[in-house]
C-alpha cells in the first residue's frame, strides 16, 4: 500500500467516524429543556423558552449567581425582567456557552458576570473538550442512552418548559457562621488564569458587539470572597472599562447577616441573603440603568404567571 | 541421560520425558518440583547449580536439563 | 493529567509524541522518548523527578562497578593457576556480592522509607499506646513519587541481572534513563526487564501502519475494559465498601465480585492502553495478563495475573532462597525423611513466604495487604500439599481431572478463592474485610436484588445491564484467546466494510456507554498507588 493509499484510508475513516457521531447527536440531544428529558442544568437552560426579546438583564456565573440573584423579587418590585444562567462549578468556557445560547434569542441589554467563575480553574483540555461537546453533541448527552425513546430519533428539540424561577434555585436552609470581617483590606493581588482572562475578554467583546453593557457583580460569599480577588478583579474591569459592584464591600447596602442568611456557613446564601442582594441591586439597576418597568405591559403577562407560581413556592416552603 | 530420566520420573511421575519439551511451559514441572530436582541433581551428578541457570529453557526437557549438566561439569 | 484515559493523554500529548517521535531522525528519538517521559513524570510528580534520576545514575554506576570487579576477575583468573581459581572466583564473588547487597538495598531502602514510614510510624505508636509508654512519634508525611514500586523493581532486576552475568551492564546512561522512565510503563508497569526491553527501546523504530493500527486498536479495547466497565462500576464498589455495615450478604456478594472485575478490567485494560502505546512507537513490552480467570489453581492463577510481577518473585525472592545452601541442605534432608513430595516443601514453603509476604506488602503499607498475601501463601501451600492427594482421589472417583466439567469446576473454585481474596484486599482494613466477610457469609439474602434496593446504591439496572453485556463481549474473546484464537488476527483477515463497521461499532459502544461525564468519577488508577 502506497503512503498516499493510508493517508487517504485515514483520512477516509475520521470523516466517516465524524458523520457517524453528528447523526448519533441528533438523537443523543434532548428534545426538550425540562429535567425529564435529560438537559444538562435544565434551570439554566430555561432560557431558551423565554418569550423572544423579553430578557433585559442576564446573569451569569456559578453557583453564587443563582443561590444569590432572585429576577422574580426584581420582578416584583422594579419590573425589571432578567434570568440567571448560572449552573453549579460554571467553568467560563460554560459562561461563554451560556452567553452566546442566551443571545440566541434574546437581547439583553446588561449582562451581569457573577465573578467567582472567574476564579474556577480548568485546563486547556477541558475548554478544548467542551468545545468538541458543543459540535458534538453525543459527548455531553451519551448517558441518554438509558432514556432514550421512539421521538428521539425523529424530530428536531423543541423547548417548552418555562421555569418560573428564572435561573434563581429557591434554598430556605439556615446554617450560619459568626459575623466577622473577611474583606480585609490589602493592596495584593489574587490573579486569574491566562486562561481565564482569555474566557473574559472573549465574553467581553461578545458583549460589545450585540450591543450589551458588561457588569460585574460579586455576590457576598465569605468563603469565596477576599480583597486580593478584589483588587484583581478591580484591576480587570478596569482594563476593560467595566463596571464592578462588589456586594462584599456595601454591608450598608446588603445588610448580610451571616449568622441567618446563608445555607451552608458562608460559602452560599439563602433565601433571605438572595432577598437582600436583589433588592439592592434592582434598586441600583433602575435608578443607574436604561430599563423599562414591564410589569403593566400586556406582551409581558406571562411574567406575572410566574411570580404567582413563585409566590405560591413560597408559601408552601413556609408550611 | 538414562540416570536423569529416572530422576525426573522420580520426582514427578506423569510425563514422557523422552519426548517432551514444555515441561515447564506446560506446568508438568513446577516450582516445587524443581527445588526438588535441583536438590537431587546435584547431589547426583555433582555440580552446583546457580540460580543464573534457573530459566525456562535449561528445564523444558530432560536433553536441555543434560546439556545444563555437562556444561557445568566442565566449567568447574 | 494524572490517567492515560484521560483527554489531554490521548488527544494531546499521545498524538504530539508519536509525531515528534517520527518527526525526529532515528538517532534522536529515544531522546525524545526520554524528554517526554520527563515531562509526563513531572506534570505528575513535579520535583519529586529527582527520586527517579537517582535511581537511574546509581543504577549505572553500580552496574559499571560490578562490571569493573568481573574484568578484574577475569583478568586475574587468566594468569592464575588452576587450583586456584575456585577461590579466586569466590573472593571475586564476595566483592560482587557487597556491591549487589549495597545497590539493592539502596533501592528498598528508598522505597521502603517513602512507602511504609507511615505505616511503621503508626504501628509503632500503637504498640507504644499499648504498653503504655508515652512516647508518641509523629507521622510524616512523605510524597510519594509516581509508579516508584514499578521502576524501582526493574532498577533492582537490573543489578541483579548485571551481577549473575545474565547481560553487561550499560554503559550508555540515556538508555538506562529510557529503560526506567518509558512513559506508557512507568505508572503501572509492567515491570521490564533490561534484557527485553531497553535495547528495543532505544532502537528509535519509526511506527510503522500497521503497529499504528494495531496499537489503536489495543488502545480501543483498553477503553471498553476502563472506560464502560471499571468506571461504570465504581460508585457501587465505593458505596457497598464503605457502608457495608448497612447491607445485607447479597449486596456484600455483588460488591466482592464487581470488585474483582473492577480490578481485573482496570489494570489489564491499563495494561492494553501501555502495551498499545508502547506498539505505537514500534515497541513490544512484556504482558502482564494471560486470561486469568482460566486458571485451574491459585498458583496457576499468579502465572496469568500481574506475570511480570510474579516473575520478578520468582526470579529475585523464590530461587534465590530455595537455591541458597541452607534451604539446599533442608532439601536435600528433609527429601530423605518426608519423600518426594513433602520433601522440597519445606524449603518451598519458607521460600513461598517470603514471596508472599513481600508480595503483601508490595502492594501496601497496609495489614489488609499482609493478609492477603498470606491467604494466597496458605492457598498455594495447601494446593501444593494436597495435590497428589486429590489427583488419586479423583482417580478412585474416576474423574477426569483433563476433562470439561472437571476443569469448569476447578476454574470456578479458583475464581470464587481469588474473589474472597480481593474482599480483604479492597476492604478498608482487616477488621471491615472480616465483618464484610462474616455478612456475606451468614446473612446472606437476595432480599435487596428482589425489592430493587441494589438498584439504589449507584448503579441502576441499565448500568448493571451494560456492565454484564461488556463482561460478556470481554469474556468471549478471552475465550477465544485461551483457545488460540486470535481476535484481532480475524479482524484484520475480513473485507473492509465488516472491518471498518466493527469499528465503528466498538468506538460508538466507547463514547455512548462510557461512564465518563457529569455526574461520573473514574477510578483512580488503582495500581499506580502501590
Amino acid at each position: 500500500m502506497s503512503v498516499l493509499k493510508k493517508v487517504l484510508k485515514c483520512v477516509l475513516f475520521m470523516t466517516g467516524l465524524v458523520v457517524i457521531l453528528m447523526v448519533s447527536g441528533l438523537v443523543f440531544m434532548p428534545k426538550n429543556n425540562m429535567k425529564e428529558s435529560g438537559i444538562e442544568d435544565f434551570q439554566t437552560n430555561g432560557i431558551r423558552s423565554e418569550k423572544k426579546n423579553t430578557i433585559d438583564v442576564l446573569v451569569l456565573g456559578d453557583s453564587l449567581s443563582y443561590a444569590g440573584i432572585s429576577p422574580i423579587i426584581m420582578y416584583k418590585d422594579y419590573g425589571i425582567t432578567s434570568y440567571v444562567c448560572g449552573s453549579s462549578g460554571q467553568q467560563m468556557f460554560d459562561t461563554y456557552r451560556y452567553l452566546k445560547i442566551a443571545f440566541e434569542n434574546q437581547k439583553p441589554k446588561y449582562v451581569i458576570l457573577e465573578t467567582d467563575a472567574l476564579y474556577r480553574k480548568f485546563d486547556m483540555a477541558e475548554s478544548i473538550g467542551s468545545d468538541v461537546q458543543g459540535i458534538l453533541p453525543v459527548f455531553r448527552y451519551h448517558d441518554r442512552w438509558k432514556n432514550l425513546e421512539l421521538k428521539d430519533f425523529k424530530g428536531k428539540a423543541k423547548y417548552t418548559a418555562v421555569n418560573d424561577h428564572k435561573g434563581y434555585r429557591y434554598n430556605d436552609t439556615i446554617k450560619g457562621i459568626p459575623n466577622k470581617q473577611y474583606m480585609i483590606e490589602t493592596t495584593e493581588i489574587q490573579d486569574m488564569t491566562d486562561l481565564s482572562k482569555n474566557y473574559f475578554d472573549q465574553i467581553a467583546q461578545f458583549c460589545r458587539k450585540n450591543g450589551a453593557e458588561l457588569i460585574l457583580v460579586s455576590v457576598p460569599s465569605v468563603r469565596n470572597c477576599n480583597y486580593k480577588k478584589h483588587n484583581a478583579i478591580k484591576k480587570l474591569a478596569d482594563k476593560y472599562g467595566v463596571e464592578f459592584i462588589n456586594l462584599n464591600l456595601m454591608p450598608e447596602e446588603v445588610p448580610i447577616d451571616w449568622e441567618v442568611d446563608t445555607r451552608d456557613k458562608g460559602d452560599h446564601l439563602n433565601h433571605t441573603g438572595a432577598t437582600k442582594v436583589t433588592s439592592y441591586l434592582g434598586k441600583y439597576l433602575f435608578e443607574n440603568k436604561e430599563l423599562k418597568d414591564h410589569r403593566f405591559d400586556e406582551k409581558y403577562d406571562h411574567w406575572n404567571k410566574s411570580l404567582e407560581e413563585y409566590l405560591k413556592t413560597l408559601e408552601t416552603a413556609k408550611k | 541421560m538414562e540416570r536423569l530420566i529416572e530422576i525426573l520420573e522420580d520426582i514427578q511421575p506423569q510425563a514422557d520425558y523422552e519426548t517432551c519439551t514444555t515441561l515447564i511451559d506446560d506446568h508438568i514441572l513446577d516450582s516445587m518440583s524443581i527445588i526438588a530436582l535441583v536438590a537431587e541433581l546435584e547431589e547426583e551428578f555433582d555440580v552446583t547449580i546457580p540460580t543464573v541457570e534457573i530459566i525456562p529453557a535449561n528445564f523444558n526437557s530432560a536433553q536441555a536439563m543434560y546439556d545444563m549438566i555437562t556444561r557445568l561439569q566442565e566449567e568447574d | 493529567m494524572t490517567s492515560f484515559f484521560s483527554v489531554f493523554y490521548l488527544a494531546i500529548f499521545l498524538p504530539v509524541m508519536v509525531i515528534l517521535y517520527n518527526v525526529c531522525p532515528k538517532k534522536y528519538r529515544p531522546i525524545v522518548l526520554i524528554a517526554g517521559s520527563y515531562f509526563y513524570f513531572y506534570s505528575i510528580s513535579g520535583k519529586l523527578l529527582i527520586y527517579l534520576l537517582f535511581s537511574t545514575m546509581s543504577i549505572h554506576h553500580i552496574g559499571l562497578w560490578l562490571t569493573d570487579i568481573q574484568g578484574e576477575r577475569d583478568g586475574v583468573l587468566k594468569e592464575a593457576a588452576k587450583e586456584e581459581k575456585k577461590a579466586i572466583k569466590a573472593e571475586y564473588l564476595k566483592k560482587q556480592r557487597r556491591v549487589l547487597f549495597f545497590g539493592v538495598m539502596l533501592h528498598l531502602g528508598i522505597l521502603l522509607v517513602v512507602k511504609y514510614t507511615p505505616f511503621f510510624a503508626t504501628n509503632i505508636n500503637t504498640l507504644f499506646d499499648a504498653m503504655g509508654i508515652n512516647i508518641t512519634l509523629t507521622i510524616p508525611k512523605i510524597m510519594m513519587p509516581i509508579g516508584i514500586s514499578f521502576y524501582t523493581l526493574s532498577a533492582i532486576s537490573y543489578i541483579f541481572d548485571v551481577y549473575r552475568e545474565t547481560i553487561k551492564a550499560d554503559k550508555n546512561i540515556a538508555r538506562l534513563a529510557l529503560f526506567m522512565s518509558f512513559f506508557p510503563h512507568i505508572m503501572e508497569g509492567p515491570i521490564c526487564r533490561y534484557s527485553d526491553t531497553a535495547h528495543n527501546l532505544y532502537k528509535g523504530e519509526r511506527t510503522n501502519y500497521q503497529c499504528l493500527t494495531f496499537g489503536l486498536q489495543r488502545i480501543l479495547f483498553a477503553m471498553v475494559k476502563k472506560m464502560v466497565v471499571a468506571d461504570r462500576l465504581n460508585d457501587f464498589i465505593q458505596e457497598v465498601f464503605t457502608n457495608y455495615s448497612q447491607y445485607d450478604g447479597g449486596v456484600i456478594l455483588v460488591g466482592a465480585v464487581c470488585y474483582t472485575i473492577q480490578l481485573y478490567m482496570e489494570f489489564s485494560g491499563t495494561m492494553d492502553i501501555v502495551i498499545g502505546t508502547a506498539q505505537i512507537f514500534n515497541v513490544r513490552l512484556p504482558e502482564n495478563f494471560k486470561q486469568p480467570f482460566f486458571s485451574r489453581t491459585i498458583s496457576d492463577f499468579w502465572s496469568r495475573w500481574h506475570i511480570t510481577l510474579g516473575t520478578f518473585f520468582k526470579d529475585y525472592i523464590f530461587y534465590p532462597l530455595t537455591m541458597s545452601k541452607p534451604l539446599k541442605k533442608l532439601t536435600t534432608k528433609a527429601r530423605k525423611r518426608l519423600g518426594n513430595h513433602l520433601g522440597p516443601m519445606l524449603a518451598g514453603a519458607i521460600a513461598l513466604f517470603c514471596v508472599w509476604l513481600s508480595n503483601g506488602l508490595w502492594h501496601g503499607a497496609g495489614w489488609q495487604y499482609i493478609f492477603f498475601g498470606m491467604y494466597h501463601f496458605a492457598l498455594i501451600l495447601t494446593g501444593n500439599i494436597v495435590e497428589p492427594y486429590s489427583r488419586n482421589l479423583l482417580k478412585k472417583l474416576h474423574i477426569n481431572k483433563e476433562g470439561l466439567p472437571y476443569g469448569i469446576f476447578s476454574m470456578l473454585r479458583t475464581t470464587c478463592l481469588v474473589i474472597v481474596g480481593e474482599l480483604f484486599f479492597r476492604a478498608e482494613g482487616i477488621k471491615a474485610g472480616f465483618a464484610m466477610f462474616k455478612n456475606m457469609v451468614f446473612n446472606f439474602s437476595i432480599t435487596s436484588v428482589k425489592n430493587g434496593q441494589i438498584f439504589a446504591l449507584g448503579m441502576d439496572k441499565h448500568d448493571f445491564l451494560i456492565v454484564a453485556i461488556s463482561v460478556i463481549i470481554i469474556f468471549v474473546v478471552s475465550l477465544l484467546k485461551e483457545n488460540n484464537i486470535n481476535v484481532r488476527g480475524e479482524i484484520a483477515k475480513r473485507n473492509i466494510f465488516i472491518r471498518w463497521a466493527i469499528y465503528y461499532a466498538i468506538i460508538m459502544f466507547i463514547i455512548i456507554f462510557g461512564a465518563y461525564g457529569r455526574g461520573y468519577t473514574p477510578v483512580d488508577p488503582i495500581y499506580a498507588n502501590f
